[in-house]
């Protein structure tokens, strides 16, 4: 186990350097740079002016090099200043890192507390009413984008009935209710298609390991169906489940780009979408090695589970 | 100011139009067929009548306007987008201009009828051969600080906007300037290299604001602190959350400001502004979605205030590609566009249709008749006279992150189809448009606006003039520069009408832009906001006067 860690740990260096070359080559790729959004489409600025604007952010030097400069700063620990609003990368992030992680674990929540207990009804109740209205609720879900959920919550909930606040962030430690309120709709739409697909992956796993011979072997044997139900169907079904659960998570750090927007809230989603779009260079470049980071840590604790509940995975 | 941001409204893409119809169909207003009918017609050819722009009324705000203003409150405002940073001298971004406008001074300031009225500068006075400005500032005003504002810090001030090491991207904003001198503690003497009758404007402008120096050289620069002498000072800025002001009581306007704290909040997404605003979360917001103005309207709650914004919507055409080369390619196009069907696609029908650049009644425009509908036979014959009598295939390039600019590229493209010309689009998100457009100049049509301006001499120069950098298009005919040399030179403003009014007449010959439409722009407020009045540039510097009438 100790030594698969490790093993686990050094692979993250050559994923994160080739994720950082990507990254680099990916966003200078796109037309236009940081100066087109400082200058705006004040054409009257003339060449030598546009050139000294383009030094000051160091863009005047060959890729190779601003690549090797940015790359000594992020070993060092230091992701460098914004183009955009000049404040520390690092700083930034702190701000905005909670903001995140509190969207997507609510939204997890949500997703796990909703789906699992009706996927494993429905896969008991195989083709009955219920299994029926899971099923068209995974598809609506599938297929409803979060951003047009979104859209419906805040007029229904803020602009008929007037209940919640579409925009106005707090923090939690501020004013906890409002912190509630604020996060409400946007962890709900964010929760959307995670829900569905946990849902109907759970039906599916149910269902597979109801039909394993054990579990026949188990009801035979005269155990109740309740202990049947749970360490034999669950505890077997809950592997793909939880597989799920860990690839969804970065699907779901993905959603909060759009949800962030339209909720107004301050997470990494909406600052990594403002800088791409002012081609902010060294925060996107950062954020993304952060998020991919984040990325494989989070596969790499799925990984741990696995083997927790799989004794055939523990023993390797 | 000098920042191009269309209406400012920047959805997150494809979901605008949508949730417009998905919305009237939850408010009862459209069955589903009308709704289908109606995105069919914002996305594909539109043939029909225009809708005449509804004005918006004011007359209930007047009797309230009698009332005594009561100070205090919090007045909570809904944003359109995060500043990101506050150094407008170091970034051109209305966002930013629209939280330092509060914060900050000027020499000079624009009123709501668009004159240029004394700030800062208590009054001046101007040379005869136009070269020489002397302020005279008003004396004891004092600086968030504490301390005195003085010539120097004007001086300084202005300087660093134009001093290379700065290299601001607005540092054109005082390129006439060969000098500032601080004669005396009140007096600012400002000596120009030519004549610039746009100077006074320019002075208004977010880049010129007068700070404190001492600010710099602690922090650096603007970015993340606001000192100045204007009626709010800053307390905190939260990125894409909110900005705090409180009250300057020592600010040399009394009684202003009236309101004890303003909280901008950032509501970047359209259905989210408006929802705010009739939920309660804010008192007011800017940049009023286009699809929003009617249902706004009928809400008892809620008054809106706006109108035309001096931003035009054009197609440009590249004037030094084939076959664009040949006029009368550019009339065939000028002639096969059909402009209310465009409004009503891009605006709802909130926007004016015009042929020249200056909208009717500006004191420089050409006095037009609303433009008249297509003619495609004609348009046909001079494509045919000119070598294409099947029409030719081309591209339109146009702004992806802008609805209503988007749209009006896909209507202007089913538009040209009529007369035989196939447009590839191109719709590019807002970083590329700039490099793509403005800086390589590498397009055939392109579907886009200008910022808003004060001085029509600006426009004018920063577009038509030979070899300037904003001539994206290419254009050049030495008639145009001469009267734009003239416009510049003269400060009788009938003169200078009149050499504008001359420039339009050859620029509707020329044909270089297609213009389209004037846009329209509105705040939309709770009706206990009194004191607020629209400024056509866009900005909200009015709050200063607002008072809420709900305490």
């Amino acid at each position: 186990m100790g030594r698969y860690l490790i093993r686990r740990m050094l692979l993250l260096i050559p994923v994160l350097f080739g994720v950082s070359l990507l990254v680099f080559a990916l966003i200078h790729a796109i037309p236009g740079d940081i100066t087109n959004f400082v200058i705006g489409t004040d054409t009257r600025i003339s060449e030598e002016q546009r050139e000294l604007v383009k030094k000051s952010y160091g863009l005047d030097q060959p890729l190779p090099v601003q690549y090797a400069k940015w790359m000594g700063h992020v070993l060092q620990g230091d992701l460098g200043t914004s183009f955009r609003t000049r404040r520390d990368i690092w700083d930034e992030l702190s701000l905005r890192l909670p903001v995140t992680a509190q969207l997507a674990v609510m939204a997890a929540a949500f997703a796990i507390l909703l789906a699992i207990p009706i996927g494993v009804l429905a896969a008991i109740k195989r083709n009955s009413r219920i299994d029926y209205a899971a099923t068209i609720g995974t598809l609506i879900g599938i297929s409803l984008p979060n951003f047009l959920l979104a859209t419906i919550l805040v007029l229904i909930f803020s602009y008929h009935l007037k209940w919640l606040p579409p925009i106005g962030y707090v923090p939690f430690r501020e004013d906890p209710v409002g912190n509630l309120k604020v996060m409400l709709m946007p962890s709900v739409s964010l929760a959307l298609p995670l829900t569905a697909v946990l849902m109907r992956y759970t039906r599916s796993a149910v269902l597979e390991a109801l039909s394993h011979d054990h579990v026949r072997v188990a009801r035979a044997k005269g155990l109740a169906g309740r202990t049947v139900m749970s360490r034999h169907v669950l505890r077997n079904a809950s592997i793909p489940i939880i597989t799920v659960v860990g690839i969804q998570f970065a699907t779901l750090l993905g959603g909060t780009v759009i949800i962030e927007t339209i909720f107004g809230l301050p997470g990494i989603g909406r600052y990594i979408y403002e800088s791409i779009s002012t081609r902010d260079y060294p925060v996107v470049q950062g954020v993304t090695l952060v998020m991919a980071t984040i990325f494989v840590l989070i596969s790499l604790v799925v990984d741990i589970l696995y083997a927790f509940m799989d004794p055939r995975l523990r023993h390797r | 100011m000098s920042s191009f941001d269309p209406a400012g409204t920047k959805p997150a893409r494809g979901q605008d139009a949508f949730e417009f119809y998905f919305r009237q169909i939850l408010a009862g207003k459209l069955t589903r067929r009308d709704a289908m009918k109606r995105t069919a017609v914002a996305g594909a050819a539109v043939i029909g009548t225009m809708a005449a722009a509804p004005a918006i009324s004011s007359a209930w705000r007047t009797s309230a306007q009698d009332a005594t203003p009561v100070a205090g409150g919090t007045f909570r405002m809904g944003m359109q987008s995060d500043p990101g940073a506050l150094d407008t001298q170091l970034q051109s971004l209305t966002a930013a201009w629209h939280v330092v406008e509060h914060i900050y001074s000027n020499l000079t300031t624009i009123m709501p009828d668009m004159s240029v009225a004394p700030d800062l500068a208590e009054s001046w006075e101007i040379s005869e051969d136009g070269i020489t400005y002397t302020f005279h500032l008003h004396q004891g005003v004092l600086f968030h600080n504490g301390r005195e504002v003085t010539a120097n810090d004007v001086k300084v001030s202005l300087e660093r906007l134009i001093d290379p090491a700065t290299a601001s991207p607005s540092a054109s904003d005082l390129a006439s300037v060969a000098s500032i001198e601080a004669a005396d503690d009140y007096t600012v003497v400002i000596t120009l290299s030519a004549a610039d009758a746009a100077l006074l404007s320019s002075l208004a402008n977010s880049s010129c604001l007068i700070f404190p120096p001492e600010v710099i050289e602690e922090h650096g620069d603007l970015s993340q602190v606001a000192i100045g002498s204007g009626p709010f000072k800053f307390v905190e800025y939260i990125p894409n959350t909110h900005i705090k002001l409180e009250r300057n009581a020592d600010y040399f306007v009394q009684p202003l400001p009236y309101l004890d704290e303003v909280e901008l909040l950032i509501a970047a997404n359209d259905t989210a502004r408006t929802a705010a605003l009739v939920q309660g979360t804010v008192d007011f917001i800017e940049y009023v979605p286009a699809q929003d103005i009617e249902t706004l309207q009928t809400n008892e709650d809620i008054v809106l205030t706006g109108n035309a914004i001096s931003q035009i919507r054009m197609i440009g055409i590249n004037v030094t590609r084939e076959p664009f080369t040949d006029v009368r390619v550019r009339q065939a196009i000028s002639m096969a566009v059909d402009r209310g069907p465009i409004i009503e696609a891009a605006l709802f029908g909130f926007g004016t249709p015009t042929d020249v650049v200056l909208a009717q009644g500006h004191w420089a425009a050409l006095e037009r008749p609303e433009p008249p509908g297509p003619d495609i036979e004609g348009a046909k014959a001079l494509l045919a006279e000119a070598g294409f009598p099947d029409g030719f295939e081309t591209t339109i390039t146009g702004w992806a992150e802008y609805g209503f600019l988007s749209n009006t590229a896909i209507v202007v493209q089913e538009q040209l189809k009529q007369i035989g010309i196939e447009a590839e689009m191109n719709l590019l998100d807002s970083g590329s448009m700039g490099q793509v457009v403005y800086v390589d100049k590498d397009f055939d049509l392109a579907v886009t606006g200008t910022s808003g301006y004060v001085d029509p001499g600006a426009v004018f120069v920063e577009n038509f003039r030979t070899g300037e950098g904003g001539n994206f298009v290419g254009y050049s005919n030495p008639e145009v520069d001469e009267l734009l040399a003239q416009g510049a030179a003269s400060t009788d403003q009938e003169e200078r009408a009149a050499a504008y009014r001359r420039v339009q007449e050859i620029l509707l010959e020329d044909l270089p832009w297609v213009n389209l439409y004037i846009g329209q722009q509105y705040e939309a407020m709770k009706t206990f906001v009194m004191g607020y009045q629209h400024i056509p540039t866009g900005s909200n510097r009015m709050v200063r006067e607002v008072w809420l009438n709900n305490q």
